[in-house]
C-alpha cells in the first residue's frame, strides 16, 4: 500500500482549475450575480474566448448564424449553456493526459468524461427528473481523482487486476486495496482543494457509492455506468456496481436507460469540437 | 497490405475484400456480430448496442445498426448484395457483458443477447461460435480472407473464436 500523504500531496501539484473558470463558477451559483458578469469575466481570457467562440459555433449546438461575441453566445444559447461550455473548455487538460494507466487509449477518459456530462443532461430532460446547476459539472468532474492515480494505477496494475480477476472485486475496491485510496475519493478531494461546493465534492466522491440522499451523485452514478457499458472509457472492463437502489429512489425504469443511450449516441456524432476541445 | 475497416458504436461494416480486417472495439454490454460465408468470401461485422427498436423507431429508422432486432436483418441484406447465402453463413458473436450485481435494471447485456438469439432462431440460423457475458470488455476482429475471428478480451491477450 502506498503512502497516502504521498499522493495527496499530489494535489497541490495538479495545475489549479484557472481563476477565470473559478470564477464562473462562483458566479453560477450566485443568485445575486449578473448574467453579464459571466461575460464580463471571459471576455478578459482572449484565448479562452476564442475557443469558447469556436465551441458555440460548433455542429453541436447547431446554430444557424455565426456567433462573433460572447454576448451572442449568451443570447442565443443561454447562460446555462455558455457555463457548460466554459466548464468542458477548461477541464480537457485535465484528462487528455491520462490513459495508460487506466487501460484507456488516449482521450478516451476525456470522452467519457464529457459523454456523462451530456447523458446527465439527456437523463434529467428526457425523464423529467429536477435539474441542478452543479450536476453538469459533476458529471465532467467525476473521474477527476484518476488524473493523479493513474500512475500509482500504471505501477500496481497487475496486481488490481488479480484481485477484479481472481477474487471478483470491483476495480474501485482493488484500487483501494491496493493503493490506499481509490480515485472517487481523491477526486473528492482535489474539488474540495478547488474550493468546489460541499454537494458537488459529495457526488464525486461518492460516484461509485452513491447516497440516496444526494441527488447528483445518484445521476452521475447512472451515467458513469451507462456510458462504461456502451464501451466508452471501459479500460478495465464492467467491474462495477450497478446499484438498484438509485434506480428505485430516481423512478426509472430500464427503458429510461436505454432511451437515453440512444439519445447519447445522437448526440456525440455532433459532439465532434467538444471532444476535440 | 491488410486495410483495417473500424467499425464504431451502432455501426456495420461489410466487405469482399480479402486484404480487408473488419474491427470494432470496446464491446461492453453491446455485442458484436461477425458473419462470414467461406464459398464466395464475403463478411459482414456489426456492432450493435440495445436489443429492440420498438424504444426508439424513428431513431432506428436512421440508424438500425444500433439495435438488435434491426441492425441484424440490414447485416445480412448487405452481405446477399456480395452475393453470400445464408445457408453457408458463419455466425460468431462476442459482448454482451454486465456490470456487478445486475439483478434487472442493467441488463442490458443479457438482454441484447436474448434478444439476438430470438431472431437467429426465428430465421433457423444457429450461431456457431460466442462469447458472451461476464464483466469484460471486448475487442473483436474479422479477417474476410479466411473468415477467422479473433477476440481480445479486457487484459487478456488475442485468442481465435
Amino acid at each position: 500500500m502506498k503512502d497516502i500523504r504521498t499522493i495527496t500531496k499530489d494535489i497541490k501539484e495538479l495545475p489549479p482549475l484557472p481563476e477565470v473558470a473559478q470564477k464562473v463558477f462562483s458566479l453560477l451559483h450566485d443568485p445575486k450575480s449578473n448574467v453579464q458578469d459571466l461575460v464580463k469575466v471571459v471576455q478578459l481570457d482572449q484565448a479562452m474566448t476564442a475557443n469558447i467562440l469556436k465551441l458555440c459555433n460548433s455542429a453541436y449546438f447547431g446554430l444557424k448564424r455565426k456567433i462573433s461575441s460572447l454576448q451572442e453566445a449568451l443570447v442565443l444559447l443561454g447562460h446555462k449553456k455558455l457555463h457548460e461550455i466554459i466548464m468542458t473548455d477548461n477541464s480537457s487538460k485535465y484528462y487528455k493526459k491520462v490513459g495508460l494507466g487506466y487501460n484507456l487509449e488516449k482521450g478516451e477518459l476525456w470522452k467519457h468524461s464529457v459523454a456523462c456530462a451530456l447523458l446527465s443532461q439527456i437523463l434529467v430532460r428526457k425523464t423529467g427528473l429536477p435539474e441542478d446547476p452543479f450536476l453538469f459539472n459533476a458529471a465532467l468532474l467525476h473521474d477527476i481523482g484518476k488524473v493523479i492515480l493513474s500512475t500509482y494505477v500504471k505501477t500496481e496494475y497487475d496486481q488490481i487486476i488479480r484481485l477484479v480477476k481472481e477474487q471478483q472485486y470491483p476495480f474501485l475496491q482493488a484500487e483501494k486495496e491496493v493503493i490506499g485510496i481509490d480515485h472517487a475519493e481523491l477526486g473528492g478531494r482535489i474539488a474540495e482543494e478547488w474550493n468546489f461546493p460541499g454537494a458537488l465534492v459529495e457526488a464525486i466522491a461518492q460516484h461509485h457509492t452513491p447516497d440516496a440522499e444526494n441527488y447528483i451523485s445518484c445521476i452521475v452514478h447512472l451515467c458513469n455506468l451507462m456510458t462504461i457499458m456502451m464501451g466508452i472509457g471501459t479500460g478495465y472492463g464492467l467491474a462495477d456496481y450497478g446499484k438498484d437502489a438509485v434506480m428505485k429512489k430516481l423512478g426509472l425504469k430500464e427503458r429510461h436507460l436505454e432511451s437515453c443511450m440512444v439519445e447519447l449516441w445522437h448526440e456525440l456524432q455532433k459532439a465532434e469540437d467538444l471532444l476535440k476541445c | 497490405m491488410a486495410s483495417k475497416l473500424v467499425v464504431g458504436i451502432a455501426d456495420m461494416c461489410v466487405s469482399k475484400d480479402p486484404s480487408a480486417i473488419l474491427i470494432t472495439y470496446s464491446l461492453g454490454s453491446c455485442i458484436g456480430v461477425s458473419i462470414y460465408d467461406p464459398v464466395v468470401k464475403v463478411g459482414g461485422l456489426l456492432h450493435l448496442m440495445l436489443p429492440e427498436s420498438k424504444i426508439a423507431p424513428d431513431k432506428a429508422e436512421k440508424n438500425p445498426c444500433m439495435f438488435a432486432d434491426t441492425g441484424v436483418p440490414l447485416l445480412f441484406k448487405e452481405a446477399y448484395k456480395y452475393g453470400a447465402d445464408k445457408k453457408r453463413m458463419i455466425i460468431k458473436i462476442a459482448g454482451g457483458g454486465q456490470v456487478m450485481d445486475a439483478s434487472g435494471f442493467f441488463n442490458i447485456g443479457k438482454r441484447n443477447y436474448m434478444a439476438l438469439r430470438k431472431i437467429f432462431w426465428k430465421n433457423d440460423v444457429l450461431i456457431s461460435k460466442e462469447d458472451i457475458g461476464g464483466n469484460v470488455n471486448r475487442t473483436m476482429r474479422l479477417e474476410i480472407g479466411t473468415g477467422r475471428v479473433y477476440l481480445k478480451v479486457s487484459d487478456s491477450g488475442e485468442i481465435e473464436l
